[in-house]
């Protein structure tokens, strides 16, 4: 019995570093005869330390394995360099796809007041390599399992590299989604495609898989993982396809959560990237405390990083917990290692960086009446936790949801520019948290407000201001970049409604509409990067 | 691959083919007995090394094998020499004996002195 482990030993350790083809159970199993009756001329003599001759007769691991990796690469050799030639030539190919479109797009219209191109160049430049290099590799991986020139302990490191190459490729996928798209479909795409990488990349892995489960019974959390990971996405797509509300108000929260299982998972990456990439170019330019572009931006663009980043890593941490417990099951020493550091390195990463979140910077008004952020509500339920991040790449990229407003006989209408009307009732509302946010179906909203355009809104929209309403205290000094001339103060009917400090005067107000008995305002601002802000303010005196 | 691994390689292959050719169907390990034993333990390679040699065979379709119960009682993978392999067996053996006979002719002493 003894022996016969020994020998087992022996062979699984070859076996392990072999690539994995038709012949590698065989091989498995003819070393296993062959050791058996070496054994047993062996225990013929007397005196003789069978297992270990026998292991020394039929040679040293390494000869062996050798000879076995020559044998595959002269029989693949012809494929080898067809996979080869089709991997340069495609890499470049998708290289020059992923960065020319989008510095194209930035140089024409995205980026053409930018303040600094060679940072937005560097960006897209990024960007472009990792998703080259992701797309290659899952080619790679796919052609080269197809192959089967790999071994299981290649195949480890292989998925390792897949899973990192596609964090950051996704966001290149998404940033050229975005720049394709309208507002609001570029997140939808962005949700619809997540999934697709994550996949890919496991697919090649799950055939893998399956050649291994073949030829060795016990792998443990690497063979569930796939499987596990296939399943949730096939469900999450067949709950996209049977709901189809991913970006409705009444998307339901469980969906929501599904969606971000995959969503966040590609985001980290690039997140770490991006906060890397971003660091010259506040370097380049200087911190300075009154200049509130190189105060607010780096502020909120780090703050809300580090948010997603911990939404993400909760999901690692959740991984590392199971190779944890299956590093305590395992009874393979290597496997056990493997699942224990992988465990240990997700849960430690998950800890640290769960800790510092911060939520997204508003403009800095301080309300003297009662007042909600409207468009923060609605968008909040639009993105669930995506919210921050999205609300991010719409402040840094320009794509933002931009509302118009009008007031009817019992409340106001805001058109979102994702084409989603909402009616805010204020009848009989005591208080503003009880005004209620309804969604309207287009065609009764656009008879109401048959005068707002449905889609974009207009960059030079003037201060417009109803009777009543006054601005002090403007800023007419030149500004720096990311401070509008906002109002210091302003007033309704002598009383002061709110003020803005000037070092955080990033926002403007575009318009202001009344309720009919005057007690509500509906306030639309926006601020440096024409994000609208939309603020329901109670005008009733206090009782 | 450099030429002297090359020839060790196609010497092991002829070995094999002819052992096959002569001594009729085998498995493995009864295949390294029979040449360790007829050669003299001349050819005692590493004998983790002889499966690749074989399904590098059986790839060019010079062996093939099945599963058969050997004299033991125990069933074990046979190889047997194909059609294909004895010609193939033929030609090599040709080549080769062509090989030894220049290196025979001109590694002879006598051969050497002739030349001076």
């Amino acid at each position: 019995m003894k022996n016969r482990t020994i020998h087992k030993q022996y062979v699984d350790d070859i076996i392990r570093e072999l690539p994995i083809s038709e012949y590698t159970s065989r091989f498995c199993e003819e070393l296993l005869e062959h050791l058996e009756d070496c054994e047993e001329d062996f225990n013929d003599q007397p005196g003789a330390d069978s297992p270990k001759q026998t292991v020394r007769k039929i040679g040293d691991k390494d000869l062996i394995i050798r000879t076995y990796k020559e044998f595959h690469r002269e029989r693949h050799s012809k494929l080898r360099r067809l996979e080869l030639s089709f991997y340069v030539i495609f890499s470049w190919l998708i290289f020059f796809i992923t960065s020319t479109i989008p510095n194209y797009l930035e140089s024409t219209y995205l980026y053409s007041d930018h303040p600094a191109p060679l940072f937005s160049g560097i960006m897209i430049f990024c960007a472009a390599i990792f998703c080259t290099l992701a797309i290659n590799y899952t080619f790679y991986n796919f052609l080269s399992v197809r192959l089967s020139l790999h071994s299981e302990s290649d195949d480890r490191k292989q998925k390792l590299l897949v899973i990192f190459f596609f964090l950051p490729a996704i966001s290149a996928l998404v940033n050229l989604m975005t720049a394709f798209s309208a507002p609001g479909q570029a997140q939808l795409w962005g949700i619809l495609i997540a999934p697709l990488p994550f996949l890919s990349a496991f697919l090649p892995a799950l055939i893998n898989f399956k050649i291994i489960c073949k030829n060795k019974k016990n792998v443990g959390l690497d063979a569930t993982l796939p499987y596990l990971t296939l399943t949730v996405f096939l469900v999450f797509l067949l709950l996209v396809a049977a709901t189809d509300k991913i970006l409705f108000l009444e998307t339901l929260s469980p969906l929501q959560a599904i969606v971000n299982i995959f969503y966040i998972f590609h985001f980290i990456l690039f997140i770490l990237i991006d906060v890397i990439v971003d660091l010259p170019f506040f370097a380049l330019f200087p911190m300075d405390n009154s200049n509130s572009a190189s105060y607010v931006v780096p502020v909120q663009m780090v703050s809300v990083n580090i948010a997603i980043a911990a939404a993400y890593v909760m999901s690692l941490g959740a991984i590392g917990v199971l190779a944890l417990r299956s590093a305590r099951k395992q009874k393979n020493l290597a496997e056990k290692r493997w699942n224990r550091a992988v465990g240990l390195i997700l849960c430690a990463y998950a800890i640290f960086m769960f800790l510092p979140i911060k939520s997204i910077d508003t403009p800095a008004i301080n309300w003297n009446v009662p007042a909600k952020e409207i468009s923060k509500q609605i968008e909040k339920k639009q993105f669930g936790i995506f919210y921050s991040f999205i609300k991010f790449k719409n402040d840094d990229e320009g794509y933002v949801y931009n509302y118009d407003t009008c007031s009817t006989e019992n409340g106001f209408i805001a058109k979102q520019s994702s084409g989603q009307i909402f009616y805010f009732d204020v009848t009989g509302a005591s208080s503003i948290r009880e005004v209620k946010t309804v969604r309207m179906e287009k065609q009764k909203g656009k008879e109401y407000c048959a005068q707002i355009p449905t889609k974009g809104y207009d960059a030079e929209s003037l201060f417009f201001f109803q009777e009543g309403w006054k601005c002090l205290d403007k800023e007419d000094t030149p500004l720096p970049m990311g401070r509008l001339e906002g109002c210091a103060k302003i007033t309704y009917a002598d009383r002061e409604i709110f003020k803005e400090t000037y070092e955080h005067s990033t926002s403007e107000i575009q318009s202001i509409e009344m309720s009919a008995d005057g007690n509500w305002a509906l306030i639309k601002m926006a601020d440096v990067y024409s994000v609208d802000f939309l603020y329901l303010a109670d005008l009733r005196e206090p009782k | 691959m450099d030429s002297s691994q090359e020839m060790t390689r196609g010497a092991i292959e002829l070995v094999v083919l002819q052992t096959l050719s002569n001594y009729g169907d085998n498995y493995g390990y009864e295949l390294i007995k029979i040449i360790a034993q007829k050669s003299e333990s001349i050819f005692e390679f590493k004998e983790g090394t002889l499966y690749p040699l074989l399904y590098r065979l059986e790839e060019k379709k010079l062996v093939k094998s099945y599963r058969q119960v050997a004299e033991s009682g125990k069933e074990r993978r046979f190889y047997h020499i194909t059609a294909a392999g004895e010609k193939k067996l033929a030609s090599k053996k040709s080549e080769f004996e062509t090989f030894l006979a220049g290196m025979d002719a001109i590694l002879k002493p006598n051969h050497l002195s002739l030349e001076r």
